[in-house]
């Protein structure tokens, strides 16, 4: 396979992802409020603003949408 | 085994960049009037201030969305959604009678690329400078319009992450923190995130998110029927095509209008051939109607070889705009829309949640009365401060509840700032349970440990606009004998 078409495969499956990954981002917090998750863990600092917790949240979920868009492009690779 | 497999036929073909030629003319000037305005808007709406705060914010901390007047909590969550089901009909509205107007003047996509491109005019020139360059050895001359280019693209793509980020953040304050180079971590990431997207996307990729990027490209012809207006070819009017020189009779040399000088293929941003007809990758920008419309005029040919046009007028059958499927997208995008609008103006920007105190069930006072404490939780979801007046179940007596228990004081008043929540506790006095009186919940835990429990309701009202009401229900906790 040439390498410019796994690049567009890598990219197809990270394009996706993020698109998902977008949709459940807006769905998830809007019923989660993140600032009492803020407010629990502020004596620790590790999540210091909600803006912190609203970025990683998109990451993770961009991140579970990759893993699942890039194991169905390999399983489908004849 | 050892002797090697054929190897397999690759369908892949490299990508070839493709150089858009420009092109003035009615279609075209419609489309840079349609980037400007689009453009102006993402740009300068973030600055627009409305009643002492930005107009557009989606302040996600406060988890409220500002749109001038009015103000979106997560409550209000269904009108986002109302709002998305509006704008994916009307894409379908739109297709269904026009085509892909969308993809042509209103896609982001199409009105980035728009810009990158006359950047790399500015400083790259025409169509066949930039292919002469980009064939060129590297040079001085080569690297210096290079990097500039490339310092208008990243400069332009920096501000369009900044503008993005300042949707989301106050942007006076965001630019004040650039300047003092205080911007927090996460706004950097996200400026540089949104930045190099629109480069990547309308620098490099441009017609290739259309093609194998963008979901709505793909089933965009599902909405399409010979009644479309698409961009079209007339074959019948344009074959057999050839060159010829001005003011010779095609007739005579068996040629039909088309001059076969290309020049629809050079202007397309897509790289197609709009001859072969209507093709997926076609965005519908109309820089081929423009192209062809020119060459027309120039041969004293009357223009539209290349128009907007249904499939049945090209072949010479009568076309419908009012057809089944225009007639169920707009009735139920009219509908949707009505909806929203009376849901919109009847939606009460006030709302209360009640918590009873969590330590005390209740107390017993000296009086021999029955004390409980709530948290009412209200809402100012409007644009100005309320008083808001608190009773229980005003509306009538329906409820012999409402005469029994009383609220201490009688009517407490709180003033709520706008946009903001207001934790009030009050207390609710009644007499000794009285299980002849007192209906019995059995379903409530409490009933069989001595404890009885009585549905009470809570109203709010603003004391200076009557109609701005919310309501809640809670419980009142009581020993039982």
């Amino acid at each position: 396979m040439p390498d410019a078409l796994s690049g567009r495969r890598a990219l197809t499956v990270l394009w996706c992802a993020f698109l998902a990954a977008s949709v459940a981002t807006m769905l998830f917090f809007a019923f989660v409020d993140p600032s009492p998750v803020v407010a629990l863990l502020q004596p620790t600092a590790v999540i210091p603003d909600p803006t912190t917790l609203y970025s990683l949240g998109f990451l993770f979920f961009f991140a579970v949408c990759a893993l699942a868009a890039g194991l169905t492009a390999w399983l489908l690779t004849p | 085994m050892t002797d090697s497999a054929p190897l397999e036929e690759s369908y892949y073909a490299a990508h070839q960049k493709v150089y858009p030629r420009e092109m003035s003319g009615t279609f075209s000037r419609l489309r840079i009037t349609a980037a400007w305005v689009l453009l102006g808007l993402f740009y300068g709406l973030p600055w627009l201030r409305w009643e002492g705060r930005q107009a557009i914010l989606f302040d996600l901390p406060a988890r409220q969305f500002h749109l001038f007047g009015l103000t979106l909590w997560p409550q209000d969550f269904v009108f986002l959604a109302w709002l998305l089901v509006i704008a994916a009909l009307s894409l379908f509205f739109f297709t269904a009678v026009a085509g892909r107007l969308w993809c042509g003047y209103a896609c982001p996509q199409t009105v980035w690329t728009e810009v990158f491109l006359w950047m790399e005019r500015l400083t790259e020139g025409d169509r066949s400078r930039r292919m002469k360059l980009d064939a060129a050895p590297w040079s001085a001359a080569k690297l210096g319009r290079k990097a500039l280019k490339q310092t208008l693209w990243v400069s332009f793509a920096l501000w369009t992450g900044f503008t993005f980020v300042g949707f989301f953040t106050p942007i006076t304050e965001l630019a004040a923190r650039l300047l003092a180079h205080s911007v927090s971590g996460w706004e950097t990431f996200w400026v540089l995130f949104y930045g190099f997207a629109t480069y990547g996307n309308a620098g490099f990729l441009r017609e290739q998110v259309c093609k194998y990027m963008c979901p709505y490209a793909r089933f965009q012809s599902a909405m399409f029927d010979r009644d479309t207006l698409i961009i079209s070819y007339d074959a019948a009017r344009g074959e057999p095509r050839g060159s010829r020189r001005k003011g010779v009779d095609p007739t005579t040399r068996g040629l039909g209008s088309c001059t076969d000088c290309t020049l629809c293929v050079q202007v397309c941003p897509t790289g197609i051939d709009i001859r072969n007809g209507l093709q997926y990758e076609c965005i519908a920008c109309a820089a081929c109607i423009d192209a062809c419309d020119s060459v027309m005029d120039h041969m004293g040919y009357p223009r539209g070889l290349i128009r907007y046009d249904t499939q049945h007028r090209l072949e010479n059958r009568d076309t419908r705009i009012l057809r089944p499927r225009v007639l169920v997208y707009g009735a139920l995008l009219a509908a949707l829309i009505v909806g929203f609008v009376v849901a919109l103006a009847l939606r009460q920007p006030v709302g209360l949640d009640v918590l009873h105190d969590r330590n005390t069930l209740y107390r017993n006072l000296s009086s021999g009365e029955i004390e409980n404490v709530y948290l009412l939780k209200i809402m100012n979801k409007d644009s100005r401060p309320h008083e808001f007046r608190v009773t229980l179940n005003s509306e009538g007596n329906d409820d012999e509840g409402s005469l029994r228990h009383q609220l201490d004081p009688r009517e407490p008043k709180f003033l709520v700032p706008a946009g903001e929540v207001f934790n009030a506790a009050v207390r609710v006095r009644r007499d000794a349970w009285n299980d002849a009186t007192d209906p019995i919940e059995t379903d409530e835990p409490e009933a069989e440990s001595g404890v009885g429990a009585a549905e009470i309701h809570f109203v709010i009202s603003a004391t200076d606009q009557p109609g701005l009401t919310a309501r809640a229900e809670s419980r009142f906790f009581a020993p039982r004998d």
